[in-house]
């Protein structure tokens, strides 16, 4: 687990740059006490201290041992990617498209991510998680749900 | 063939959502629900109302009201969806003022619209700021806390729901008008401003109507003005600011708004409706269960009004952030 | 002795037919409530104030009141089974009752939590009962700087929840304590990497957070690796082991005090009591490096607290008329709108309808551990479902629950961003615990600094000059320089656990 540590902190350490950056530029102190960039900097440049003591040990000290399955298979990562389109296509479309054919779609999506169920039931757990679902909130529950354009 | 394709013709176009709108100018257009948008989280004072008027307006409209809570950012999230729906009067949302104003005059916040984005529809109800100590206070009146906070400026602790909330502006035009300095603590929230009170941590609370009521019947409040034109049936003896000589009417004025460019007579038949409902007698008890006091005004009041607090209310932000 | 013989008079009040039924049915909604992400207890009461109004006012404070201490049982059951928090007072049991969950011991976990949550909720109501009044205007003492001093205990309390690695969990810590800094500063009220996001202004919500860090990185492990194991784990035993409930009492009861004394404390939330109790039984436990793999300790002890949490809170509004959470001031609303004014008077001036609903507490507690209980075994099998059925509907379920926070999709983006987060934190073997801790502390201390400043007018005295703030950073200190000494030896190499 070395290089993925490196990477990790150098990461934070970029994290600790822009946050420290931004922090500098907001009052830090007011007749009161700490304005609102007092904390933000420091903040940051513990973050950065700690990102770089996670750099020296992962790089300086005996490596803990690889997790099997840090790095994904190919089919893996796929889905893992597939899903957060999807959560990213949901969010953009939901309110426009509205929640129950976002929801459809977005059911569907998922059910075929994990694959292997037979079509009868890919419709009905996807129906019963997108108009089923918006039934139970805004008739039953009467809160409101985006209705879009159906 | 003619024959045949006219009647699908027209039954495609009833079809057609939004096809009703081109047909006849007819608001609200049947089965198209309203979306009445509350910019704070259900269970609050602005929400238990809505609620009411909802129920009130689908019977005088005859078509859904929905009530869609969008909270955050003390309305300003809510908002600014607002002024970018189409005004066709299907979109409407709750705004209290003086906070509205505070958006787009305080140059921290810089919201993306201004008074000339709204149409006004009614005013519902106000809620008037009020000025309460202990019981027990050194400062049993307006005028003694005024003349304490002159020989000891900017040490007089006064807890308000939020940094440009109405409690906080009531303190800050208090302090134009009597040319004295208070030390304000901002708190998160009415109850935690009535608590901090209660619990002796600050001198002063600065809140609304409904935050002193209970604690004035318990004894444990006095409240040392009320930040409106006239008394109130909630809180009996109390005088206002005004008549102790310190000209201060702050309230959180709480009205419904449509986005700019909503039609004249789509206006009209909205306040119409929310004028109808606001006089109803069951929602006058409920309302005043709510603990505030309705008081209508019709857009063009409504309006003036609005202005009249942003020109009250934006020197002192001024000098608040020129600080 | 009078006490004992209001209660009685109490007690047979909640009995009544209808008042029985307004408790059972306020249990069922709220159980629901918990169990929907989105919909707190908060909005649950909220949708109902309206439906309340015609209602008897002692059925309608009684149904308010059931549902919030039902919603917190409610959230424990899908924190439990697929790890997705239904309200952030459950986010932590996440950590130990998902693991018992994958390890099939999902209806230990419930039961215990159903246990606990009972005892803890009517030990908090006997409290109510005898010690309201002395003890309510003791918790008046806490103003800002006491407020503060407790927030620095919490955060003192981080490193406790370190499991393999120092840094790690410091790091873990720091990075919410800077998602916590997103939002208006309650310094001046300007804008703080907001980027000119206006849904940015209130900073980011919790619950997104939490959903997102344990569901959604969740759903994207099983994803990745299709792994059997998870999910399809054989459901071994539905009720706790010997050992179980030996591991579990002394928690219960240290919930329990933990959850009533922070409950009168006007203003905290419920989500500080399960995080404090949590730690605690980390702190105390002979394993401590066990827990996150499934230790009883770590569900007992929050779900007590929360439940005794919420119990507790109403002593403020009954006592002093306070509403000490946003759910106790719909609450509270519920007593206005019949005309009822909650505070001092309200014992004497309604002393049948105060004593009914105390008496309904107790009631509401046994109902709730009746009423799931023998539901445990159903809820259970809902881990026998197919992995694709299953994750799809979590996944359905968290779009909505984040949708439905405050009606926007910005939520549900800031939920699969923390998701992609809890993803890698996991192969990373960071730890999520003190990021979601700082998360929720970071606000309210920074808040509470700046009022206490605002009071003292910038002096820092006021810190040291009040017992109670005195007395807690002491304690904070104890804790600081004991993890201090911890990281000292660690970075000389004494401790191979960096």
């Amino acid at each position: 687990m070395r290089r993925p540590y490196q990477v990790t902190a150098l990461l934070c350490l970029s994290l600790a740059l822009f946050v420290g950056w931004n922090a500098v530029r907001l009052r830090y102190y007011t007749s009161l006490g700490p304005g609102p960039g007092f904390f933000p900097l420091w903040l940051a440049v513990l973050f950065g201290l700690l990102a770089l003591a996670m750099l020296f040990h992962a790089t300086w000290s005996v490596p803990e041992a690889m997790k099997p399955d840090f790095y994904p298979s190919r089919a893996g990562a796929m889905r893992v990617g597939t899903i957060l389109a999807l959560l990213l296509v949901a969010a953009l479309a939901i309110e426009a498209v509205g929640f129950r054919l976002t929801m459809l779609a977005f059911n569907l999506g998922m059910m075929g991510v994990f694959g292997r169920r037979g079509w009868i039931e890919t419709v009905l757990i996807s129906v019963a998680g997108s108009f089923g679902a918006y039934y139970v909130f805004v008739d039953f529950l009467k809160i409101a749900l985006p209705e879009g354009i159906f | 063939m003619h024959r045949i394709a006219c009647p699908a013709l027209y039954l495609l176009l009833a079809l057609l959502p939004g096809a009703a709108d081109v047909e006849a100018a007819t608001f609200p257009t049947p089965g198209t629900p309203i979306q009445l948008i509350v910019p704070y989280a259900a269970g609050g004072s602005v929400d238990s109302n809505a609620r009411l008027m909802a129920a009130g307006l689908e019977k005088q409209l005859g078509v859904p009201v929905q009530v869609v809570n969008k909270p955050g950012a003390a309305s300003q999230l809510a908002l600014s969806q607002l002024v970018k729906t189409r005004p066709n009067g299907h979109t409407l949302s709750y705004a209290v003022l003086p906070t509205v104003v505070t958006h787009y005059l305080d140059p921290e916040r810089d919201a993306p619209y201004t008074r000339k984005n709204f149409q006004p529809i009614a005013l519902q109800y106000h809620v008037p700021a009020v000025l309460a100590v202990q019981t027990a206070s050194p400062y049993p009146t307006l005028r003694d806390l005024v003349a304490a906070a002159k020989a000891k400026p900017e040490s007089i602790t006064i807890s308000d729901s939020g940094l440009l909330g109405t409690p906080h502006m009531t303190v800050l035009v208090l302090e134009q008008v009597a040319g004295v300095r208070f030390a304000s603590v901002h708190f998160d929230g009415g109850a935690p401003s009535v608590t901090a009170l209660l619990g002796g941590h600050v001198e002063v609370l600065a809140g609304t109507i409904p935050d002193a009521v209970q604690n004035m019947k318990a004894g444990k409040f006095r409240v040392l003005g009320i930040a409106d034109d006239r008394t109130s049936e909630f809180l009996p003896g109390v005088e206002t600011m005004r008549s102790q000589g310190y000209d201060v009417l702050i309230a959180s004025s709480t009205g419904i708004v449509a986005p700019a460019g909503t039609p004249k007579d789509v206006v009209d038949v909205l306040t119409n409706a929310v004028k109808t409902v606001i006089a109803s007698e069951e929602v006058k008890k409920r309302t005043y269960e709510f603990g505030v006091t309705p008081r209508y005004m019709n857009p063009d009041e409504y309006a003036a009004y609005w202005e009249q607090q942003e020109a009250r209310l934006g020197p002192l932000l001024k000098a608040l952030r020129a600080k | 002795m009078e006490t004992l013989h209001l209660l009685a008079g109490g007690i047979a009040g909640a009995l009544q037919p209808t008042n029985l039924l307004f408790a059972f049915l306020g249990c069922v909604i709220g159980t629901i409530v918990g169990i929907l992400p989105g919909i707190g207890p908060v909005a649950g009461t909220a949708i109902l104030i309206p439906l309340t109004a015609s209602l008897d006012p002692t059925a309608a404070i009684i149904m308010l009141s059931a549902i919030y201490y039902g919603a917190m049982y409610g959230g424990t059951l899908t924190s439990v089974l697929v790890n997705v928090p239904g309200e952030a007072a459950s986010a932590i049991t996440c950590l130990d009752g998902y693991a018992m969950a994958k390890q099939g011991r999902a209806g230990a976990a419930l039961t215990i939590a159903a246990i606990g949550s009972f005892i803890g909720g009517s030990i908090a109501t006997m409290g109510l009962v005898w010690l309201a009044l002395p003890i309510s205007s003791v918790a008046l003492r806490f103003g800002p700087p006491e407020f503060f001093a407790l927030m620095v205990v919490g955060l003192s309390l981080v490193t406790g929840l370190a499991s393999t690695s120092l840094v790690r969990a410091l790091l873990s810590a720091t990075f919410g304590l800077m998602v916590a800094m997103v939002g208006v500063d309650p310094v001046v009220g300007g804008q703080r990497f907001t980027f000119g996001q206006v849904d940015l202004l209130d900073g980011i919500n919790v619950v997104s957070v939490a959903m997102g860090l344990f569901g959604i990185g969740e759903i994207l492990l099983i994803a990745e690796t299709k792994a059997v194991q998870v999910l399809d784990a054989k459901i071994r035993t539905l009720m706790p082991t010997k050992q179980d409930w030996q591991d579990s009492w002394a928690p219960i009861l240290r919930g329990t005090g933990i959850g009533f004394f922070i409950g009168l404390i006007p203003g905290i939330g419920a989500v500080v009591p399960t995080i404090i109790s949590y730690v605690a039984e980390k702190r105390l436990s002979r394993t401590p490096e066990k827990f996150g793999t499934g230790m009883i300790a770590g569900v007992a002890g929050p779900e007590t607290a929360n439940n005794a949490y919420s119990n507790a809170s109403l002593v403020p509004l009954f006592t002093l008329g306070i509403p000490g959470s946003p759910t106790v001031a719909i609450i509270m609303g519920a007593f206005m709108m019949n005309g009822l004014v909650p505070g001092p008077l309200l014992f004497q001036e309604h002393s049948d309808l105060v004593w009914t609903v105390i008496a309904s507490l107790f009631v509401g507690n046994v109902i709730l551990v009746i009423l799931n209980l023998p539901l445990i075994p159903l809820w259970v099998m809902i881990l026998k479902a197919p992995q694709s059925v299953l994750c799809t509907l979590i996944l359905a379920f968290c779009v909505l629950g984040a949708y439905t926070l405050s009606g926007s999709a910005f939520d549900i983006i800031v939920m699969a961003l923390f998701g992609v987060l809890g993803y890698l934190f996991r192969k990373l073997d960071i730890p999520l615990a003190p990021m979601v801790l700082t998360v929720i502390l970071g606000p309210m201390m920074e808040k509470a600094l700046r009022q206490s400043l605002e009071i003292s007018r910038g002096s820092f005295e006021i810190f040291f000059t009040r017992p109670i703030s005195v007395a807690l950073l002491g304690v904070a200190a104890v804790f600081l320089i004991a993890s201090t000494l911890r990281l000292a030896s660690a970075v000389r190499g004494d401790d191979s656990e960096v």
